[in-house]
């Protein structure tokens, strides 16, 4: 087997008890290298088609990448991969940094893939390459945070795990599979699959080597990328993503007053200083907080023992806020009292919750109250206004528990919407079920084209215009000009994939040469990779994860869009005013460069053989997806 | 004149000739020699602005005035905010 993996996964029927370790092929791995690749191409074949997400018959998977675990700058990150309920029943993933990843190598293993559904909550312990189920009774019901603390009295304080909170137990789609406590893969509704399995968590304890297949150089690599930090470096590793929020909100690129409103007009500079760069590192007892292996630590920790909001795990030390967490719940919602972000910040860490669908829910909720759309009858007595920190707060362990108003909020928008009567359309901003992140296409309009065509909608960390790493050649151009785009869209798109299939961090991609993407992985896999076989092997992954939708019927131009994301009708104010992202034209370019039709969205016979994937002919050509004129 | 030129990490005067006629494109070329450091994080070996950052004159967005070639006065803040994702 090729350097980086450990060259088995495990298989874990949850019904039976059964499990049985499998070799990972090699040419599986040169294929689609790990992470969302090689789980999209494993599920693909395992799930069948129709099958109910919540279901026995899904599978959720938990996958490293051959960089995961190594030198290789920055390889922190897993990925979890399953078939999603949160969006129409398509193909669903999330991505995580932390230490859980590298250690599920060191434990043995270079994934799991969990199967059926036990009767009873159990947990998966792998302890040096050996796998046990546990009984899970005792730990249900348990918040993160405790449960973690009592995990490492039971099994040793060098065990690292991904578990749930009680919101991935009780199936709520904005919940979020947990590591380190404070970190997150929350996106598509992963946790609800978990919790529809009765695993409550994964548990690995190991000290083996990944293997390299030339240390000598992936160690030469390191030193010498690690003296290339660009810009992006500075700002995260001074301040982790809080460092742009302030800039963010007055630039139109964060989310403001649910899309609706202007960061110049509705939040100006002194209000989003309040949430941004210093004022939160300069929280009390902050510390910075590094994810295995990271020279940037963009994490970090802070104390809140007194005022309004104290925390009341960990002594009062919690995770300070991030940019995405900061927005949806600062910038959003029109709040600018940052110790109400960090008790929110560690009531969703501890009941696994998903802080962007949260927070973008509760705006909903806002607005259609605002609006006379919903009273305090229906929102349990609070007054959701926009501002009324303690009502956030309030709402955000309401929907993290399913309790009362809670209920109807806890799987998103999409659900909350169609429970409350459809009412407040507008203020319903979602895609296709995912609410989305605080990046606004009006001013990176290459976004709409991630958010609305990729497997998973409504994804910023899919690859695109907003992140265009250090030495790529980028044409030059208006970024408000929609056509002649794809060529380049497509290209960012790729490289995206592999860096997450790789099992290495978007922080790292965005600070260091992009030449270390196929110089790392050539290093420690011993394989040939240069910039076009990279972006060859990402096309094929995006190719891979949107085949898992269309054999599900799902074509992603019969997405709902929605209007304040694209300027229909644009802004009167602020930095995105009369902007109009036109993304039919941007969208239908990308299907033609790609090779995919412009209505259907099925990839041409001809573009899956140039991708080496002829196996997928015959199923494309009997999908039955309905056919969109953009 | 007098030119305040700021990002989030930090911010810098330009004192220029009373009267002068400067556009943006021009403030940012004068931050070179006073400022290597500043100006290779704003501008490429060109010369040109990276592509991953947006400018703003007094807060508003310089697509909304001429671009780099927007005329600056006494006393404007040219502000420069990088296109990044944040998670």
């Amino acid at each position: 087997m090729s350097g980086g993996y450990m060259g088995k996964i495990l298989n874990v029927n949850l019904t039976t008890g059964n499990i049985e370790e499998e070799p990972l092929g090699e040419e599986l791995c040169r294929d689609y290298i790990g992470g969302y690749g090689v789980g999209a191409r494993l599920l693909y074949d395992r799930i069948p088609v129709g099958a109910n997400p919540l279901g026995p018959d899904n599978i959720l998977g938990l996958v490293t990448g051959p960089l995961t675990g190594t030198p290789a700058v920055i390889g922190s990150r897993f990925v979890a991969v399953a078939k999603s309920s949160k969006t129409a029943g398509g193909w669903g993933d999330a991505n995580c940094g932390g230490h859980f990843g590298p250690h599920l190598k060191f434990a043995g293993f270079d994934g799991v893939l969990f199967s059926g559904a036990a009767p009873k909550p159990l947990y998966l312990f792998i302890n040096e390459g050996k796998p046990e189920l546990l009984d899970a009774g005792d730990l249900w019901g348990l918040g993160v945070t405790p449960l973690e603390d009592l995990l490492m009295q039971r099994h040793g304080k060098d065990i690292q795990m991904c578990s749930i909170g009680p919101a991935g137990e009780k199936l709520s789609l904005t919940a979020a599979i947990m590591n380190d406590k404070e970190r997150a893969a929350a996106r598509s509704g992963l946790a609800a699959i978990m919790g529809s399995k009765k695993l409550k968590a994964l548990v690995v304890k190991g000290r083996m080597k990944v293997p390299l297949h030339d240390r000598e150089r992936i160690k030469e690599l390191r030193k010498n990328i690690l003296k290339q930090a660009g810009p992006f470096f500075e700002i995260v590793h001074n301040y982790g993503t809080c460092g742009i929020t302030h800039d963010s909100a007055l630039s139109g690129d964060s989310p403001v007053k649910n899309w609706g409103g202007a960061g110049t007009v509705d939040f100006p500079s002194e209000r989003a200083r309040r949430i941004s760069d210093k004022a939160v590192v300069d929280l009390e007892g902050y510390k910075a907080y590094a994810c295995w292996g990271c020279p940037i630590a963009c994490g970090g920790k802070v104390v809140q023992r007194s005022g309004k909001f104290v925390l009341e795990l960990n002594n009062g030390v919690g995770h300070k806020p991030e940019y995405e967490t900061l927005c949806m719940f600062g910038t959003n919602l029109l709040n600018d009292d940052l110790a109400s972000i960090v008790k929110i910040n560690e009531i969703c860490n501890n009941l696994g919750l998903d802080t962007i669908s949260v927070g973008a829910t509760i705006g909903y909720v806002i607005e259609c109250y605002e609006n006379g759309l919903l009273t305090k009858g229906d929102t349990d007595g609070l007054e959701m206004t926009w501002g009324n920190a303690e009502a956030i707060v309030a709402m955000t362990e309401k929907i993290g528990k399913r309790e009362g108003f809670g209920d109807v909020l806890a799987d998103g928008i999409k659900v909350a919407w169609e429970k409350l009567g459809r009412v407040g359309t507008e203020y319903a901003v979602h895609i296709q079920g995912e609410e989305i992140p605080a990046h606004d296409p009006k001013f990176t309009p290459g976004l709409a084209s991630t958010y609305l065509l990729t497997a998973t909608p409504g994804r910023h960390t899919q690859g695109g215009e907003l992140i265009i790493p250090p030495g790529l050649e980028i044409p030059e151009g208006d970024k408000h000009v929609y056509t002649g785009k794809a060529e380049i869209h497509c290209k960012l798109v790729s490289l995206v994939e592999v860096c997450n299939a790789a099992g290495l961090c978007l922080f790292g991609y965005l600070s260091y040469p992009i030449q270390a993407i196929p110089d790392q992985l050539a290093a420690v896999t011993g394989w040939e990779y240069d910039m076009e076989e990279v972006q060859k092997t990402g096309m094929r992954i995006f190719t891979m994860r949107h085949a898992f939708n269309l054999r599900e019927g799902l074509n992603p131009l019969t997405r709902n869009v929605p209007s304040r994301i694209v300027g229909e009708p644009p802004l009167k104010e602020g930095n995105v005013k009369d902007v109009t992202v036109d993304y039919r034209t941007m969208i239908r370019e990308v299907l033609e460069t790609a090779g995919w039709d412009t209505r259907t969205t099925v990839p041409s016979e001809e573009s899956l053989r140039r991708l080496g994937m002829d196996f997928l002919i015959d199923d494309l050509a009997r999908v039955d997806v309905p056919a969109v004129a953009l | 004149m007098r030119l305040k030129v700021a990002s989030s990490q930090g911010e810098l005067w330009l004192e220029l000739p009373e009267h002068a006629s400067v556009n943006v494109g021009q403030a940012l070329q004068s931050v070179k020699d006073g400022n290597p450091e500043a100006y290779r994080r704003w501008c490429d070996s060109q010369g040109r602005l990276r592509r991953s950052l947006a400018v703003f004159v007094n807060g508003e967005h310089v697509r909304y005035r001429k671009g780099m070639e927007t005329e600056l006065s006494d006393g404007d803040e040219v502000y420069i905010i990088p296109m990044i994702a944040g998670g």
